[in-house]
Formats: C-alpha cells, structure tokens, sequence
C-alpha cells in the first residue's frame, strides 16, 4: 500500500496527502524549475482562490485565481505541444490558472495573464505556459474595476 | 559564449535541429529568424525574465487577505 506523506507548509500548518493528490509539474514554475511536485489546494475560507503548494519546498506557494475572473474576455490558445505535454485529447479540456502575486494592500494584487498555469486533473500533471507574443500582462491588477 | 560573425542572409544551426538565421539588419536592429522543431520554445529573453520575476514574488506572498477574498467572490 501506498504511504501518505505530511508536509509542513508555511501558509497552511500541516498538510497530509496521499501518492494520487500530487500534481506533477515537469518543467516547474518558471523561476522555480527545481521544484516539480505540487498539491491545488482549495480551502472555503479563500474562495475563489486556489493554491500551488510545492511539497518539496514548504515555503513556496502560488496563490492561483480563474483568469476569467480579472478579464471575463480572458482567451487563451493552447498550442499542440503543450496539449500533447499535459495529455489533453483537447486543448480546453485543462484547467486554467493564473497565477497571483500578493501585495501588503489588497489593491496592489496582481494575477499573470501572460503565463497562465494549465493542469490536466485526469492525470494531475501541470505546466505553466507561456502565450506567444501576448497582449496579457504578467501584472494585471485584480481589482482593476 | 560561442561567438560568430555573419552576414544577412546566413545562418548556424544549433545541434541537427534548430536554424538561427540572420535575416536582414537595419541600424541597431537584427531580424532572426528561427527554425526548431515545435516542442522547442522560443521565447524573447525578456518574457522570460519578466515571468520568472513575477513567480518569484509570487511564490512567497502569503495568502489573500480577508478583504481581497470579499471583494473577489462579488
């Protein structure tokens, strides 16, 4: 049988997780391409956000928010390579996140549109993709309106 | 660094697969054209850095705060 492991991660406490909960990231996050296994964390008290928490580094997590809720024209084209990379028999089959960055003022949060983080759930593997030659911003204010 | 001096019109190729072509030039501008099989990315150095800045203050800014989380789920 298969053993769940237990992290002590920096925003959440203590999180323990089974083999099947861990999202693969091959390539890692840009920046972070060191770091490949992560758990999406979903938690009632901060709706409609979600988290990319790294389980080999316990410190870094990204908060991540549906794109379509910072620009409800949000598209996004995934091209072959990265459907193929992500196992997605269509390319709007994946889940699309942006990823947030936290400012000390609510007003300064910002989400990157530019390079959105796709995960396939069926087979829990991720990539954070980058759109080619994008109008989107890597620092799109989330409270823009 | 590898270093090469070419004209317009020339190119190198980097390993069996990927062509780096010069193009044409005007003034301080070079115009590349690139040749790699698809699943090689090819980005402006630039996008790179800019989103790798970005994640890196992004993976340690900490949760939403209350506030934020209100305003969002209107």
């Amino acid at each position: 049988m298969e053993m769940s492991e237990r992290i002590e991660s920096t925003n959440f406490g203590a999180i323990t997780f089974e083999p099947e909960d861990v999202l693969a990231v091959p390539d890692g996050v840009l920046g972070f391409s060191h770091l490949s296994r992560f758990l999406l964390i979903e938690s009632e008290d901060f709706e409609p956000f979600k988290f990319l928490q790294s389980i080999d580094e316990p410190v870094i997590c990204f908060t991540l928010i549906d794109p379509l809720l910072v620009d409800e024209a949000y598209r996004l084209e995934l091209n072959s390579d990265d459907q193929q990379k992500l196992g997605l028999d269509k390319p709007d089959e994946g889940l699309v996140y942006s990823v947030v960055t936290l400012a000390e003022d609510p007003q300064g949060a910002t989400a990157n549109l530019y390079a959105p983080l796709v995960i396939n759930t069926s087979n829990m593997r991720g990539s954070q993709v980058i759109l080619f030659d994008s109008q989107y911003s890597v620092d799109q204010p989330l409270m823009s309106s | 660094m590898l270093v090469f001096t070419r004209k317009s019109g020339e190119s190198l190729m980097i390993g069996d697969e990927v062509e780096v072509k010069i193009l044409s030039l005007s003034g301080d501008q070079v115009r590349i054209g690139i040749s790699a099989p698809r699943q090689i990315a090819v980005h402006r150095s630039e996008v790179y850095e800019l989103i790798i800045r970005q994640n890196r203050l992004a993976g340690r800014s900490g949760v939403p705060s209350k506030e934020l989380v209100a305003k969002l789920r209107k």
